[in-house]
């Protein structure tokens, strides 16, 4: 389960949430197509090397030998450099399709995130203060989106011709993907003399500290739905 | 006598008579004839059955408190974020399989409340005589 990394920072105390659990639904090897070009006997392509011994290993593996796969997307590798929520966030980043581009601004946002914790690393003095940086920016940037994820949201509801901003539970996914959005808006932000990469490798340092835009973002947002509390009683029909 | 549409209609019939009105012309009398057939339908609508409802408020709240409480920091929360998450997710998982039921027509004897697609799947098996 996800007991690798708890304490990463100093003054961060929150836990990798749900991140292995949802990751598992996202890898769903059968499940019921909507709108998809493959009937709904085919099922989607496991790639992951640890997914591949574990469906040997329980004997899945004979079952799905004779079913009929998907084509797998080239995304999808066995690599392991390969990481999911990456994946999704380079998705989200490109624009018209040029993943090429989308794939160089992450690359050189982790590899700017990895040059400021090395520098931090080398001045620092005590050897416990090199222990306690972390370098690795995969785990920062999952840092950074976790600590990002709002726990509820404001969905807009018309009653007597008002839009009132009703505080309602919000889904994993869903949570994901607004905490990469505001990640990613956060490195768009005005500033025309530093890129892309450098603004979007600082939001992430910022948030895996739990400060920074993203972080406010989510808390402004909190703050919202508590004001707003009132509504969520209705039953609205 | 009392003018019932029957009696209007027997009067113009019998005896060419159409019931007196000062202000317009008359029509010709006619009782309903039933355009629609004279029986219910064998199914029911499932337009009002779409309640809206806000799940998991009071664990909400609980929430809101210890946010209050604590400016906010969602470390010092974790526990009622969790109960919280955990209502969401049985919510969800109950919804699923109330759909899943409803789409297989499986029914729980003696529920109180039935779903449009499981009312039309019993009154399927008794429908009204032609």
């Amino acid at each position: 389960m996800a007991t690798g990394v708890r304490v990463l920072f100093n003054d961060f105390r929150v836990p990798l949430r749900s991140w292995l659990t949802v990751n598992s639904a996202w890898g769903q090897v059968t499940g019921r197509a909507r709108y998809s070009q493959y009937p709904p006997a085919y099922i989607k392509p496991v790639y992951l090397p640890a997914k591949l011994e574990e469906l040997e290993r329980s004997g899945d593996a004979k079952q799905l030998e004779y079913t009929p796969v998907r084509a797998a997307y080239n995304t999808h590798t066995s690599s392991v450099f390969h990481d999911p929520l990456v994946r999704k966030f380079t998705n989200h980043i490109m624009k018209t399709g040029n993943k090429c581009l989308a794939r160089e601004l992450v690359e050189k946002a982790f590899q700017e995130v990895k040059r400021v914790q090395l520098q931090k690393r080398n001045t620092a003095e005590t050897e416990e203060e090199k222990e306690a940086i972390v370098c690795d920016p995969l785990k920062i940037f999952k840092q950074a989106v976790e600590n990002g994820r709002p726990v509820l949201q404001l969905v807009p509801i018309k009653r007597g011709g008002v839009k009132y901003q009703v505080p309602v539970p919000i889904t994993d996914h869903r949570s994901y993907f607004i905490s990469m959005r505001w990640l990613k808006e956060a490195g768009r932000e005005k500033e025309r003399t530093i890129h892309f990469p450098e603004k979007l490798a600082r939001e992430l340092l910022a948030a895996a500290r739990n400060e920074g835009r993203v972080v406010k973002k989510k808390q402004d947002l909190h703050r919202q739905c508590e004001a707003n509390r009132a509504y969520a009683h209705y039953r609205w029909s | 006598m009392r003018l019932t549409p029957l009696n209007l209609r027997s009067m113009y019939l019998v005896n060419n008579q159409r019931p007196k009105n000062g202000r317009r012309a008359t029509r010709v009398p006619f009782p309903f004839n039933g355009c629609l057939p004279l029986k219910l339908r064998d199914s029911v609508s499932g337009k009002s059955e779409k309640l809206q409802s806000n799940p998991c408020v009071q664990e909400m709240f609980v929430m809101f408190s210890c946010f209050k409480k604590n400016d906010f920091d969602q470390a010092l929360c974790s526990k009622e974020i969790q109960t919280f998450e955990a209502c969401h997710l049985n919510h969800l998982t109950n919804e699923k399989r109330k759909k899943e039921q409803e789409r297989r027509g499986v029914m729980v004897p003696g529920e109180k409340r039935l779903a449009h697609k499981q009312l039309n799947h019993l009154l399927g098996r008794y429908k009204q005589p032609v």
